[in-house]
């Protein structure tokens, strides 16, 4: 069974065309680039970060990222599984407050210390957290963290996702997810751009 | 089960490491790197795990063996990885791919990173000197006018918002790179915004043990 490709997908790509071409010189990139999206949202073994949250986080993720060659893809897909709008629109707020400017943050290093910058750190309001329980918000303000603030992340962080339930392996997959989030988006931009450059 | 057949569940889920050698700055030292979640011990690997793996001696390195208790992502994320900077099959050299994933790791903060692809950019490239100033004065170093542009490139493409444009893909053109040179540029910054991430959430570098100072002989 052939599975479409997702950036494929998502960028419009020709059967043939040149960036179709492009992709395709590099085979092994672009089959495990599919391969690691659908690992991360088609599971084998999902364990108790289900699909649907899994959708959730990259919405928001995508989001944070502003207008990206992917984020309907990921829209549409948490659409099929959550089709509250509340829960929705919910989303959609947290992506709206949340969205600052990155990469910033305090370095560790102490010679460093000159680099270190200041910028939103994200707590989702009271009301949000209601509509999307303790666990989802945990997952979210640790997924703003590794989109714009990744050097200040510390075990007192990965606490705050242990202190609401959340396993070793539960908190590894959202890393992947986010991280691969993170790669995929930046990998569909730059194949964008170099795209329209192109002379028609 | 019996209760001694129990899986233990440790007491504390999550490592810090307050008296830990930490690195002062960027380097193209080699550095350890300690993880904040346990490693999946050995003995619970089942097939699954060592097919994440891809390379079955990673199971004795902490990163590889905590990122196997996701392993399907795991194998996946390290054939993309290899492809990436290891293919040479045509497109841009490999020094040039460590470069970008140099600059991508200065930009995000990722010492691990910057000290290991900083250190294949050396020894691909035998540019130390031009390698040390991009980590000793970041991404708005002066090198040279190619390894400026292919720097500012990874730099555009791993803030956000994204400010990767035309103008990027137009000076590394004129530079005389081609498609696939540039999207080799592109996925290589790109795929440290992944590496970056994961290094950076799940743990942190530390400084190598200190070299035991060689015996003197006696006279």
């Amino acid at each position: 069974m052939t599975v479409p490709d997702v950036l494929d997908r998502a960028l419009g790509v020709g059967a043939g065309d040149r960036l179709d071409r492009l992709r395709r010189a590099r085979p092994e990139t672009r089959s495990n680039v599919q391969l690691s999206y659908q690992s991360i949202f088609e599971p084998e073994f999902p364990g108790a970060l289900s699909v649907a949250e899994r959708f959730a986080v990259a919405v928001v993720v995508a989001r944070l990222h502003g207008d990206t060659p992917v984020t309907a893809h990921y829209e549409r897909l948490f659409a099929a599984v959550e089709p509250r709008a509340e829960v929705i629109a919910t989303l959609h707020d947290v992506s709206d407050y949340g969205r600052t400017t990155g990469p910033f943050g305090q370095y560790r290093e102490s010679r460093l210390g000159a680099e270190s910058t200041e910028g939103l750190r994200l707590t989702i309001a009271a009301d949000d957290r209601q509509v999307l329980g303790d666990e989802l918000t945990a997952l979210l303000e640790y997924a703003h963290l590794l989109v714009f603030r990744p050097r200040e992340s510390g075990p007192d962080e990965l606490q705050k996702l242990v202190d609401v339930g959340w396993t070793a392996g539960e908190i590894v997959a959202v890393s992947q997810l986010v991280a691969f989030l993170s790669f995929q988006i930046r990998l569909a931009v730059g194949l964008a751009v170099l795209r329209s450059t192109w002379k028609a | 089960m019996t209760p001694n057949t129990l899986p233990t569940v440790p007491a504390d889920l999550v490592t810090g490491y307050p008296d830990l050698n930490r690195p002062t700055e960027f380097t193209q030292a080699g550095l350890g790197w300690v993880p904040w979640l346990a490693p999946l011990p050995v003995a619970e690997f089942e097939q699954r795990h060592w097919t994440g793996l891809v390379e079955r001696s990673r199971a004795q390195m902490p990163y590889f063996a905590l990122l196997a208790r996701e392993p399907e992502i795991l194998a996946a994320r390290t054939r993309t990885d290899f492809d990436i900077f290891g293919n040479d099959d045509g497109g841009l050299p490999l020094y040039e791919r460590e470069l970008a994933a140099a600059a991508a790791s200065r930009v995000n903060g990722c010492v691990f990173c910057a000290s290991v692809h900083s250190r294949n950019a050396t020894r691909l490239s035998g540019r130390e000197d031009d390698v040390q100033a991009l980590l000793d004065e970041g991404v708005g170093v002066t090198i040279d006018e190619r390894w400026d542009a292919l720097i500012d490139a990874s730099r555009a493409l791993t803030v956000t918002p994204n400010e990767f444009g035309t103008a990027h893909v137009a000076r590394l053109t004129a530079l005389g790179l081609s498609d696939l040179d540039i999207s080799d540029a592109i996925a290589g910054a790109a795929f440290f915004n992944w590496a970056n991430r994961l290094m950076l959430c799940l743990g942190e570098p530390e400084m190598p043990p200190a070299r035991s100072t060689p015996r003197r002989p006696t006279v």
